[in-house]
Parts: structure tokens; sequence; C-alpha cells
């Protein structure tokens, strides 16, 4: 089964305002990383449309930085889903608009093959980069790996990564990264209940 | 500075002393820890609240740990409390950050803050923390009271991380330069 990651950044105090992340060059290997491991990529309408303003035109015009570069090239080229009631359509490629998260339809992709004639019937994992999707899966038992990105920075206020969390989440400590950088990347899994 | 958090940044619950939380981190490892850090230290600092809960536990509990609690040196930064009764305990009314700063010129030894987020404000916004050692928890409360009323307008630089069998994970932090 493919493996549905909750990938972000964040705060030491839990927030996810992207204005206070760090993104060198080590952290872009390593989303690079993911990304290429990643089969279909899932986004609510803000972080979607902060993406889309922003890495086509990195496609059309490198920066010379080449971890960017890449990075523009392979969420391009990745499988994405946008969740959204308001969006009419969406411009990028490789891109669907879904209007509601359905957990049927979830566990549908989770046990889906790659289609591509690269990797053909490949399980490659899925991940979701939106803090309010992530809240949302998470409610629904859906996430079944956290790499919670914690940066050295203490904002005090801001966007709560995990704001609409109802009720207490227990999570299984998997592993860490540290980056050069200062930031500590956080491997969890659910618990079993 | 030494605290335990959840991931989304609270030290403890919508309650005072709701610290269920902690069990998932607490272990022979943190115990450990927590001798290695007491046994290095001159003083421990509270502001009134954690003051309050703190003596209420310690001078009742037994063990190690409660011993080293009850006979180190405690500076109780508060305005309204009219005395401590908590062995080796001394209320200090006015002027927080000017006597922390007199002090950590004087002995070679640690000073650690627990809990104390009021206080600790004061002591971040007057850059007194040499360090921030934070014990991350592998849970989300949902909501709490958050440890950072406030943001730290420098970066932090990282220390070491320290992963624990229970699943928490203790990062050491400096401040980074000013303005970064």
């Amino acid at each position: 089964m493919r493996k549905l990651i909750a990938a972000i950044n964040m705060t030491l105090d839990g927030f996810c305002d992207h204005t206070a992340m760090i993104a060198d060059e080590e952290i872009h290997q390593h989303y690079n990383e993911l990304l290429s491991n990643a089969g279909t990529l899932i986004y609510g309408r803000i972080t979607y449309q902060l993406m889309e303003s922003y890495w086509p035109s990195v496609v059309k015009n490198p920066t010379g930085n080449k971890p960017m570069d890449e990075f523009a090239v392979l969420i391009d080229n990745i499988s994405k889903i946008v969740f959204s009631r308001t969006l009419k359509n969406v411009d990028w490629k490789n891109t669907i608009l879904k209007k509601e998260v359905i957990k049927e339809e979830i566990l549908q992709l989770k046990q889906s093959r790659s289609q591509s004639p690269v990797d053909y019937g490949v399980s490659k994992n899925i991940l979701v980069g939106s803090p309010s999707l992530i809240v949302a899966l998470t409610q629904l038992d859906l996430i079944d790996e956290y790499q919670l990105s914690v940066q050295p920075t203490i904002l005090g206020r801001g966007l709560p990564l995990f704001k609409n969390v109802k009720d207490r989440v227990n999570l299984k400590l998997l592993k860490t990264k540290t980056f050069v950088c200062g930031g500590v990347t956080f491997y969890y899994e659910p618990t079993k209940k | 500075m030494w605290n335990f958090i959840t991931l989304d940044g609270y030290f403890e619950g919508n309650k005072n002393w709701d610290l269920d939380f902690h069990e998932t981190i607490w272990g022979q490892e943190l115990e450990n820890l927590s001798l290695e850090q007491l046994n290095s230290a001159d003083f421990l600092v509270f502001g009134r609240k954690t003051y309050e809960g703190m003596a209420a536990y310690w001078k009742t509990e037994k063990g190690e740990i409660a011993e080293l609690m009850n006979k180190i040196p405690k500076l109780i930064f508060s305005r309204t409390l009219k005395s401590v009764d908590w062995n080796n305990s001394t209320l200090i009314k006015e002027n927080a950050s000017a006597e922390i700063s007199k002090l950590k010129t004087q002995g070679n030894r640690e000073m650690y803050v627990f809990g104390s987020a009021n206080l600790s404000e004061t002591f971040i916004n007057d850059n007194l923390f040499d360090e921030y050692r934070i014990g991350i928890a592998p849970v989300i409360l949902g909501s709490g009271r958050p440890l950072f009323g406030k943001g730290i307008s420098r970066k932090l630089a990282l220390v070491s991380t320290q992963q624990l069998s229970t699943g928490g994970v203790i990062l050491k932090y400096t401040p980074g330069e000013a303005g970064n």
C-alpha cells in the first residue's frame, strides 16, 4: 500500500507560516528526495496557489540554484490533487481538482499503483503538505507518517499548524534528522488505536 | 530554560498543572538527565505559579530528585507573594532581570528556569537565557497554554538533539545572532 505522508515545516512553537522558514540547499535536497519517491502530492487551495504561483515560472526560467531548479521540475511533473470548494479550475500541469476529502477515495488512492511508463506498477508515496488538509486527514486517521521539520525559530504568533485538532493525538517517534541550518525533521507514525 | 512542550507548542493543557502529556516522555533517561541538571545547578528560578505548584508537590516527595529539588537554593520572582516557605527559597519582588544578570556574573554553575512562562517572557525580552533546552513530546494536544507567548526575534542556533527511547526529543539551542 502507498503511504500517505504529511510533510511540512513548522517553528519550534508549532506555527507553519511559510515566510518564517529557511530553505537552504540541504533542505531543498531533502525535499527533492521526498518528491522523487512520491507519486502524488495533495494540496489545499492556499498552499496550491502559493506553489502554483512560483514553481512553474522557475521551470521556465531556472534560477541557477541546482537543488531549487530540480525541485521545480519535480513538483511540476508530479501528479497533484487540489481540494477546494471555491476553485473553479486548475491550470498547473498534472493537476486535478476535487471538491471535498472523501475517506473512501483516499483509501482507494492508497491502494493504487503508478500508471506512468517510467515506473509502472510501483506503489509510490502520497505527500500532503497543507496545514488544513494534514489536520483533516489526521482526524480521519488516514495519515501513515508525519515528517515535521522543526525550524530553529520561535514565532509566538502566526498560523498554528494544528489549529483545528480537537482531541489529543499521540504519535510514535521513528527517528530524527538534523540539518546544518539548525532544522530537525521529526519522523512519526500514528499510534494504533 | 528547561521545559517540555507538545508539538503544538503547549507546556500545559487548559488548566494549571494539566501535564498529562509528560507521561509520554518520562522514563529512566529523563530521570538521569534531571539528576544531572540538578547536580549542576546552583539556583532554580521560578515565577509564582510554578513555584506554588512545585513547592506543594516536592515538599512531601521522597527520592533523589525530591531531595535535590528541596535542597537547592531557589529564587522566586513575584510581586504578589508575601512570603515563601519552601526550603531554601528566596522571594524577590522587583527587577527580575537585573537580579539574574548580577547572578550570572557570580559563580560558574548553572541556573535553571522551569515552567514559569510569564517570567521566561521577561528573560527572553532581556536576552538572558544562554540556552534553551526543550523536550518535545510526541503529542498534539489540540489546545492548551503556549510556552512562548511572544516570539524570539533572533533565530536560534541548534546545539544538539537527543532522542529518548520513550519518543521524546531533547533539543538544545543557544540564542543566535541578533536580527537573524
